[in-house]
């Protein structure tokens, strides 16, 4: 039986079905750092339904749907910069947010199968040899895995997240190291995801506070319009990011945010925000409307 | 021996004087916001540059010095002229910080989507809707060479203004 619930991308689902649940050993030629992983199965061999089970599957299929974006794309390799590899993806989900993960310790999977092949295939393309970044990528991949399984429920404080800073510093290191020793020649691997610019730390408050509310780069907005989709609509235009009143966010430009109370009372509009005096974070208020 | 010690001296202490050029320069943020440690790269440069110049000069005959200052001069107006022209047309200063953004000339897929036929000549209110992140509009291979341009267009004026200098000063008795 092939596991496909939940699965979003529709080129991950046709290879899975065009191939029959099957991973293809050509998949692996190009991207060979990470053809060993082993992955976590809590006791004995996990059932073929289960998120362990599904894993390999998946990230064979995200491989093949990554390949095939870069060669359309027709760019370098996204993580190589001008005089260094840096492993953290300043677009991430943006780079194809109507195809973002369902919410979920699935989604999370899923995520990760996709990162792991992203990051696989730039580490390839940029000419580092398997033996620089294999391993290092195998733990990395394993500990995400472990954490999903294993951990809290996604979206909690437990959950782990592949934008995970000290995660992706680990990983750096260790491929850094490597390469030191072995491709000397090749630009360093860091973890420095100097994405935008100017941005200053800004905390939405909502008022009355027992409500949600979820911003947008306008731009990205905008996308989603252009892209016939309904921009409001947080679950086909995938960009929107959840805010959380207790932690301050990095943010830089105009935003479109969205709100909604336990009362049914809802709040829309638009934000400028400007470089702040970065000591402090300033506060935006969101009433309804 | 130690007339050539004493020259040398002064010289790397005009070389010394000219590197910091590009500290004040920085200071005025003239110099490329890429690569990040432009400022050392150009003191390197212009130590280099002096060491150079002088070595090429100081027992060179009145006419070849002439000749060099000239072509010396030249290369500084092109190296500066392409910068400015390059600075204005690719550099995007943040409102209200002191960060710069490079754009560049090519737009990717989801700016054609809604910019369309304003591409790639983006006002600055799309960089500040795509929170400032010119890869977000423009392809990487457009801004790396926008980057890189901005970066060759400096320091060939840094070097032709060190062996303009350089060429008046060191065939001068000190």
């Amino acid at each position: 039986m092939c596991p496909l619930l939940g699965i979003k991308h529709p080129l991950i689902l046709a290879t899975i079905l065009f191939s029959g649940c099957s991973q293809d050993p050509a998949d692996e030629e190009e991207a060979g750092g990470i053809d060993n992983v082993v992955v976590p199965a809590p006791s004995g061999a996990p059932p073929p339904q289960s998120l362990a089970g599904q894993y390999p599957v998946l990230r064979a299929a995200a491989l093949q749907a990554a390949r095939a974006e870069m060669d359309d794309s027709g760019e370098p390799p996204y993580l190589l910069r001008e005089d260094s590899f840096d492993v953290i993806d300043c677009l991430g989900d943006d780079r194809n947010p109507e195809l973002r993960p369902p919410p979920g310790k699935a989604g999370l999977v899923e995520s990760t199968a996709r990162q792991i092949a992203f990051l696989d295939l730039n580490f390839s393309r940029s000419g580092y040899s398997p033996e620089v970044y294999g391993g290092p990528l195998r733990d990395f991949e394993a500990w995400m895995l472990k954490s999903i399984l294993e951990g809290g429920a996604a979206g909690s404080d437990a959950s782990p997240s592949i934008e995970d800073r000290d995660a992706l510093s680990r990983l750096a290191a260790q491929v850094e190291s490597n390469r030191a020793e072995l491709q000397p020649n090749l630009p360093k691997v860091v973890a420095l995801g100097e994405c935008g610019a100017g941005e200053s730390d800004f905390i939405f408050k909502l008022q009355p506070v027992d409500g949600k509310a979820w911003v947008v780069n306008r731009f990205g907005f905008e996308v989603c319009k252009a892209k016939g989709l309904d921009p409001w609509d947080r679950d086909r235009c995938k960009r929107w990011d959840e805010v959380d009143p207790d932690r301050p966010m990095a943010l830089a430009g105009t935003y479109v945010y969205q709100a909604r109370w336990r009362n049914g009372a809802v709040g829309r509009g638009t934000k400028r925000l400007e470089p702040g005096d970065g000591e402090t974070a300033a506060v935006v208020t969101i009433r309804p409307d | 021996m130690e007339d050539y010690l004493k020259s040398l001296i002064k010289v790397l202490g005009i070389g010394a004087a000219f590197a910091a050029i590009p500290l004040f320069a920085s200071l005025a943020g003239l110099q490329p916001p890429w690569p990040p440690a432009i400022g050392y790269v150009s003191a390197a440069l212009v130590l280099l540059a002096s060491l150079i110049v002088w070595e090429l000069v100081r027992k060179a005959r009145s006419g070849r010095r002439r000749l060099l200052m000239i072509v010396a001069t030249l290369l500084t107006l092109a190296g500066l002229f392409a910068y400015l022209i390059l600075y204005s047309s690719f550099i995007e200063n943040i409102p209200g910080s002191s960060e710069r953004v490079v754009r560049g000339y090519e737009c990717n897929h989801d700016a054609k989507l809604v910019y369309g036929d304003r591409c790639p000549d983006l006002p600055r209110d799309a960089l500040r809707d795509a929170e400032w992140e010119s890869l977000a509009l423009w392809t990487r291979s457009s801004v790396t060479t926008a980057r890189v341009a901005l970066t060759v267009a400096w320091l060939v004026f840094m070097s032709g203004l060190i062996a303009a200098v350089g060429s008046i000063v060191a065939g001068r008795k000190l």
